[in-house]
């Protein structure tokens, strides 16, 4: 029977191969990259998202809400609440849907157009429904990072 | 110096230590990241559902107390004022059972009695400081009310009807603008609601009830 011994330059090849192997595998599309991605994006809904839901059960977005006619409420208030809670590295934009029309943050005038509001890519759409009210409101926060 | 068969030696080592790297940073990279799901936008609505109803059902017995009654009346007293109180609550029809209550933040505590205006639907009672009053109306009829006059006020107030389920309409016209399929009952529990949900994305659903 014959032996057929490994000579140096086989390991060689070998270890070039690896090398090779992995070099290979780097450089594969970047997945974790955009799971990171997703991940901040995904973050960022949540934070909002927590955000409203603890001014709703401490009694903020009550408090601030006129429960017999939503376009009475205080929105000076709403907003100074609602930006308030946020980090101040993320920048919103807000707007109010009563399920037909949309009203603005600043004085919930109704707005002829819902989601008229400059976003790009990496702009997190929250929507959080505020029930406390005869008629439910559902609240659309548009965040975005300002680090990038 | 190194022999030819040392070297070698060296060099399956090496190998080894190469392919076991490899092994574990494919491991840790894939065990790290791969096993992970990221929610979708469309759990995330069906949260946002989920929590509308669970709030909801948490504050309507706090903000209706007799759901028998249709209508509320809630007035603002402000001291300076003379018992028995007397004020246009807005009541109509005027004949059928009312209730009123004095809000102490979320403690109610039952005015008795309480009566209408001799002629027209003035509500009329004894209030017990300055304070939100509620006055509860177009309840089921329970007989004739008995009547007194007392000092008209005029306090600042507002009328509200007894809140309909409102989430599933609401969602409704919500949903289905975002190719979400959606199909909701409400079924009234006394004072809260239970919902039947169908709730169809692409990448997510849910059938079934939701209190």
């Amino acid at each position: 029977m014959v032996m057929n011994k490994k000579g140096l330059f086989f390991w060689v090849e070998l270890i070039f191969l690896v090398i090779v192997l992995i070099m290979i595998i780097l450089s594969f599309p970047h997945s974790q990259d955009g799971f990171f991605a997703n991940k901040d994006f995904t973050d960022m809904q949540k934070l909002g998202f927590s955000t409203l839901q603890s001014l709703d059960n401490l009694g903020f977005l009550e408090n601030a809400t006129n429960p017999a006619n939503f376009t009475q409420s205080n929105f000076t208030a709403l907003s100074n609440y609602i930006r308030s809670a946020l980090p101040n590295t993320i920048s919103a934009n807000l707007e109010y849907f009563n399920g037909t029309n949309c009203f603005s943050e600043s004085s919930g005038a109704l707005l002829s157009i819902c989601g008229n509001v400059t976003r790009t890519k990496d702009t997190a759409l929250v929507e959080y429904t505020y029930a406390k009210l005869s008629k439910p409101i559902t609240i659309r926060l548009y965040l975005r990072s300002i680090l990038g | 110096m190194i022999n030819c068969r040392q070297g070698q030696l060296y060099i399956i080592g090496a190998v080894f230590v190469l392919i076991t790297l490899s092994v574990l940073f494919l491991f840790t990279l894939f065990v790290e990241f791969g096993s992970q799901t990221l929610p979708t936008q469309s759990s995330a609505d069906f949260e946002n559902l989920q929590n509308a109803v669970q709030q909801r059902n948490s504050w309507l017995p706090t903000y209706w107390y007799d759901w028998t009654c249709k209508n509320k009346t809630v007035a603002n007293i402000l001291s300076g004022y003379t018992n028995p109180v007397e004020f246009d609550a807005g009541i109509n029809p005027c004949v059928n059972y009312i209730a009123v209550f004095k809000l102490s933040g979320a403690t109610r505590t039952a005015i008795t009695p309480a009566y209408l205006s001799t002629s027209g639907c003035n509500v009329t009672f004894n209030a017990t400081g300055a304070a939100l009053y509620e006055i509860y109306w177009n309840c089921p009829f329970v007989g004739l009310w008995p009547t007194l006059d007392g000092n008209e006020i005029s306090p600042s107030k507002y009328l509200a009807e007894l809140p309909a389920e409102g989430l599933c309409s609401h969602f409704s016209k919500l949903l289905p603008k975002k190719n979400i399929a959606f199909n909701c009952s409400a079924i009234n529990n006394t004072n809260t609601y239970n919902y039947s949900v169908s709730f169809t994305a692409t990448d997510f659903a849910y059938n079934g009830s939701i209190t």
